[in-house]
């Protein structure tokens, strides 16, 4: 651990990546209570995947036709919000083939995104870390763009707080005070995709969706409302990005795994604790 | 005993009428050339076979189905126009159970939309008070702060039928709000509903009629067409006996004649 407080202090690149992993946390511990709380934890994660053929087709357009504009992350962002209409729809319009379309973009981004990244020479280090994840490699370029990420996240998740809570407790009722419960349910998936392209830039897009939703399972453990579980997660995130930071840092392991074993650790000791203490209370 | 004070007078305004409605679910009729009104003030039990239709036509009376012919109007307009003045307790709320999310809170959700009010994390003072209110008529007013999730079910429904009546509604809807209840909590709702009924427009469905019996002023019976009975111009003795019969239908579960009505 010493080592990471020294290194923390003399480069930037621990810097970058100790403040993407905070801005990360913030957006993943509001959007995440929603995903817990709304159970579409898979549709997070057919998002999180199908994020691989915009990263995959930007950075083909910049290295083959020389677009120097198409950058990877704007990519991700195209293609995250495109699967989270095409599924939102899929899922209002056709709720009994649901799995299965999630299973089938899920698995078709990826592919594409291989696709594109075989067709781009020296796509073999890029490929690695948009899977898994280069916290390490995080520029104040990328710190930019999260932070604007985040400020709309946020500002949307919490100023829509209230229709976004109404619509994931109890659809039918939302429905019937007016809400539009269709727009609501679209939007969620569109503040997820933006949520997902930026916790992929510190874990990768494998292992977003426990970031997503581990911290806020967690948090549901120790909270009864949502606004406070949102809170808590923010914390909790920030505690497992940091952490995994220091802790792999000394051993020179992978960031990203480092966080996200943490945080499956933690979540399987909250669960097994809150198993004990309710059979002590039987 | 003359029941006559419990009818509302002939000319009192319309809050519901229904014309040539039918609704079917996947080319199977539910609903044929179903005709009602309901005035105001009226204390409505909604009655019928499982399977009848009962639960299609309050959703029709929401707004949250659409009729395929015939016409709903409620308030003088269409349901969707209107839903805004109802209050609505579905049969099977689709909610979740383990929703993080205090009692307090589910019934501040009766608010939503009253004004358009959908942004925000506050609620104004004047919606939890009518919030706090609401809770204190279903009697769980201390029970603000508790996890919806830990309830019974029988305070779990207390507590959707305050959030119905958080919404300050014109017409409440009540589908089955005693499945799942034991009948202490029954007794409860029915004392709630009972001091509710002078203000608003009540409509319940329930298959037992056993204890509603004093309270209403009409029966709808619902099995694919829907007929309706003026309980004040039957003698006592005659709605004992339409009641009991139809208790009995109902624990056997008879299906009534096909097009007739379970309670005739």
């Amino acid at each position: 651990m010493s080592d990471f407080w020294q290194a923390l202090a003399s480069y930037a690149f621990m810097q970058n990546a100790l403040l993407a992993g905070l801005l990360a946390s913030l957006a993943c511990g509001v959007v995440g209570t929603f995903v817990v709380a709304r159970r579409i934890s898979y549709l997070a994660g057919a998002i999180a995947h199908s994020v691989l053929a915009g990263l995959g087709a930007a950075r083909y357009l910049q290295v083959v036709n020389g677009w120097q504009w198409a950058d990877p992350l704007g990519g991700a962002l195209v293609a995250g919000v495109l699967a989270a209409l095409i599924m939102g729809l899929v899922s209002l319009k056709a709720r009994e083939r649901e799995d299965t379309i999630i299973g089938a973009i899920w698995a078709v981004g990826m592919a594409l995104g291989i696709l594109f990244m075989a067709a781009t020479p020296g796509y073999g280090t890029d490929l690695m870390g948009y899977l898994f994840g280069n916290i390490l490699m995080v520029s104040p370029g990328d710190l930019w763009a999260m932070a604007a990420l985040d400020l709309v996240v946020l500002a949307v998740g919490l100023g829509l707080y209230r229709g976004l809570g109404a619509v994931c407790f109890d659809e039918e009722f939302a429905r019937v005070r007016g809400l539009n419960v269709e727009l609501y349910f679209l939007l969620l998936l569109v503040l997820t995709a933006l949520t997902v392209v930026l916790l992929a830039t510190v874990v990768g897009i494998v292992m977003v969706i426990a970031l997503l939703t581990l911290p806020a399972a967690i948090a549901g453990r120790l909270a009864g409302r949502l606004w406070q579980i949102m809170g808590l997660a923010v914390v909790i995130s920030a505690v497992f990005t940091t952490a995994g930071l220091g802790l792999s840092y000394g051993p020179d392991l992978p960031a990203g795994a480092f966080i996200i074993v943490l945080a499956g650790a933690v979540y399987i000791l909250a669960s097994l604790w809150g198993w004990l203490r309710g059979r002590g209370r039987a | 005993m003359s029941l006559a004070h419990l009818q509302p007078s002939l000319d009192a305004p319309r809050v519901i009428e229904v014309t040539g409605l039918s609704f079917s679910y996947n080319g199977e009729t539910v609903l044929k050339d179903v005709e009602f009104t309901v005035a105001r003030n009226d204390f409505v039990a909604v009655v019928g076979p499982n399977g009848g239709g009962k639960s299609t036509l309050i959703k029709l009376l929401v707004g949250l189905l659409a009729p395929q012919k015939g016409q709903v109007r409620v308030l003088g307009q269409s349901p969707a126009k209107a839903r805004h003045r109802l209050g609505y307790l579905p049969q099977h709320p689709s909610l979740d159970r383990a929703f993080p999310i205090t009692v307090g809170e589910v019934v501040l959700m009766g608010r939503l939309g009253l004004g358009g009010r959908f942004w925000g994390g506050r609620w104004s003072r004047a919606d939890r008070r009518v919030a706090r209110e609401a809770l204190r008529t279903v009697g769980l007013e201390g029970l603000a702060g508790r996890s919806f999730a830990a309830l019974s079910g029988g305070q779990r429904q207390r507590v959707l039928l305050a959030r119905a009546l958080a919404t300050q509604p014109e017409i409440l809807l009540l589908d089955e709000p005693f499945a799942g209840v034991d009948p202490a909590a029954e007794e409860g709702i029915y004392e709630i509903l009972d001091r509710l009924r002078r203000d608003l427009t009540v409509l319940v469905v329930s298959h037992d009629l056993g204890f509603v019996s004093p309270l209403v002023g009409h029966v709808i019976c619902v099995n694919r067409t829907v007929a309706t009975h003026p309980t004040a111009e039957l003698t006592p003795e005659l709605i004992r006996q339409m009641y009991g019969r139809e208790v009995r239908l109902v624990r056997h579960d008879h299906k009534g004649p096909p097009g007739g009505c379970a309670c005739e």
